[in-house]
């Protein structure tokens, strides 16, 4: 009777129905790159400014739950509501954020056949659903009442006009290559990675990738310096902990993308260790996104922050043109490969 | 299955609010915003019949409707804006003139 | 499990119909107007949804994409630049209720009574076939919105750079 139902129980838990979306590559799994991703990017920025970074909170493992620590003192802060800001948008924004970025989860494969929900086009609705997060931004902006506010909510509807076209078009130059609009049979056709089939669409896609997701050198929107914290000044608190992770989990959902379009999905390096378990493909495809997000992250060390008119200018006189020569790329090899 | 008629009740009801919003604002923006969620209930209408009838030629037609209705309100914005750089309103009530 | 297919699909259709309409209500009574480009948007994703549950998925995510995507930023964008000047027509208040609720009366009863049934199997949409009914049968169609979305950018562009005309 009891292993009846704590079967029953387990196999509900393990369906890909329940078991993408809330586990992996869904919340838990994304809660767990928040924690350790920005604990990585401190760490990695400190070595290359050569001081330590974050230390204190677990001394002998080089402060390595710092981030736990972090969500812990977010989490007991008191959040505090400006007097004259609109209280429901103000409260509400954030959530939204955080259930936009969030909600991509389920259409993202991790192993074959493994999807919360199977849908033919999910490349452009996990792409779409990451577009509706900046009119967002603007509607949180503009409840907080304060005028700086603003400019960093205006900064950030300008930064989305900049990348949201050659984003969408180096997506679909690749998707056209292969025909299908579908994440899952994209990975399956891969034999060679997309990455060297078409380099054009994976530079454009890696870099728009940075502009959606605000991280240097292209976070303009929320720079330390200029602007204190761009739209999201007023927040305090889980409110604040919730549009800093917004950022981050934007930043996950795109390098799966990123890795299922471009670098074999869920492939593994070597293909004779697909036939171990199934469940190392979905391990292969963590590992390598991790990877890019290290990349991306680390790119903060390196690159000075943009000014906002010359991201808008690399958007649309280097970026678009890109695109657009991915695209062409994609079409030439399909006259001259015959397709995948 | 959800009968049809339900689809039916929730477009129109979306019409009936975006005409609402369209008699009652004066700003043009949000006469125009009005004007688009009655263009989102008339596309649900489309999809709704689409679905009884013939759904491919309904879809295709869907989509080239949203693909003009975006270049329609890529007009529609600039016009504005370019009514709010001659005369400094967006008030229909008071640009109801045509002068020069 | 107690959550048959059918309960399932009526909870969704609900909650979506929650969102589209509420977000509506919201987009034609808030106090300024970024909202209300902001509450189109949201209405715009709940009838993406009721269309993807109505079978037509690709539709949907395609209205996600540009009209969500694309128009509503725009238009949320272009709302603060224009400086904010609130007002309604007070007095046309209860004439445009009643217009709207004998519109909405006038379209669900000519509707249902029109008799037109829901067919037994849910819409399938195969992408190649419609693409190839796009290509061959309604090239002409496709023309114009090419035609007209390259005039709109080139629109755009002019207007950008501030010339007059």
């Amino acid at each position: 009777m009891t292993t009846g139902t704590i079967g029953r129980i387990v196999d509900f838990v393990l369906s890909p129905h329940i078991f993408a979306p809330l586990i992996y590559p869904g919340l838990l799994a994304a809660t767990l790159v928040l924690l350790t991703l920005i604990w990585a990017e401190r760490k990695m920025t400190a070595k290359v400014q050569l001081r330590y970074g974050p230390l204190y909170v677990l001394k002998p493992l080089g402060g390595a739950i710092q981030l736990i620590a972090d969500a812990i003192k977010f989490m007991f802060q008191e959040p505090i509501m400006p007097r004259n800001a609109d209280k429901w948008v103000f409260a509400l924004a954030p959530v939204a954020m955080m259930a936009f970025t969030i909600i991509p989860f389920a259409f993202i494969p991790a192993a074959p056949g493994f999807v919360g929900v199977d849908v033919e086009y999910s490349l452009p609705l996990v792409l779409s659903l990451s577009a509706l997060i900046p009119p967002l931004i603007l509607a949180t902006s503009w409840a907080a009442n304060n005028k700086f506010t603003l400019l960093g909510g205006v900064r950030e509807a300008f930064m989305m006009v900049a990348y949201e076209v050659s984003l969408f078009i180096a997506a679909f130059a690749v998707a056209s290559y292969y025909g299908t609009l579908s994440l899952s049979k994209i990975v399956e056709a891969q034999s060679v990675p997309g990455i060297i089939l078409n380099p054009i669409a994976a530079g454009v896609f890696f870099v728009t990738m940075l502009m959606t997701a605000s991280k240097l050198p292209y976070d303009i929107v929320e720079g330390e310096q200029e602007i204190v914290a761009g739209p999201f000044t007023e927040y305090s608190g889980i409110l604040y902990m919730l549009v800093m992770g917004a950022s981050y989990m934007e930043l996950y959902v795109l390098s799966l993308v990123f890795v299922e379009l471009f670098l074999g999905g869920w492939k593994p390096v070597i293909p004779a260790l697909a036939s171990i378990h199934p469940a190392f493909e979905g391990i292969s495809l963590f590992i390598k996104a991790y990877l890019v997000l290290l990349f991306a992250v680390f790119l903060r060390s390196v690159y000075a922050r943009y000014r906002l008119d010359q991201a808008l200018e690399i958007g649309w006189k280097k970026l678009f043109p890109l695109a657009l020569l991915s695209v062409i790329w994609s079409l030439a090899l399909l006259l001259v490969a015959g397709g995948a | 299955m959800i009968p049809v008629t339900w689809y039916y009740v929730v477009a129109a009801l979306l019409f009936a609010i975006g005409s609402y919003g369209a008699v009652v604002h004066k700003n043009a923006v949000r006469i125009l915003v009005s004007l688009e969620l009655m263009f989102n209930a008339e596309l649900l209408l489309l999809l709704a019949v689409a679905s009884t009838i013939e759904a491919v030629q309904g879809a295709l037609l869907a989509i080239l409707v949203i693909a003009l209705t975006s270049s329609e309100i890529g007009v529609a914005i600039p016009i504005i804006v370019l009514l709010f750089r001659l005369t400094g309103t967006v008030d229909v009530t008071r640009v109801s003139r045509l002068r020069g | 499990m107690s959550l048959s297919s059918t309960m399932l699909e009526e909870l969704a259709f609900l909650a979506l119909t929650g969102i589209a309409i509420g977000s509506a209500i919201i987009a034609v009574q808030a106090r300024y107007a970024v909202y209300s480009a902001v509450a189109l948007g949201m209405t715009g994703a709940g009838v993406a949804g009721l269309m993807a549950l109505l079978g037509f998925g690709y539709v949907a995510a395609f209205h996600l994409l540009v009209y969500v995507g694309a128009t509503v930023t725009f238009m949320a964008f272009s709302v603060i630049m224009l400086r904010e000047q609130p007002g309604m027509l007070k007095n046309l208040v209860p004439l445009a209720v009643l217009s709207a609720i004998m519109i909405f009366a006038a379209i669900t009863v000519s509707l249902s009574s029109m008799g037109i049934e829901r067919q037994a199997s849910t819409v399938e949409l195969e992408l190649m076939d419609a693409a190839k009914a796009l290509v061959d049968k309604y090239w002409f169609p496709l023309l114009l919105a090419i035609v007209s979305l390259a005039t709109i950018m080139i629109e755009g562009i002019s207007v950008a750079r501030g010339e007059e005309t």
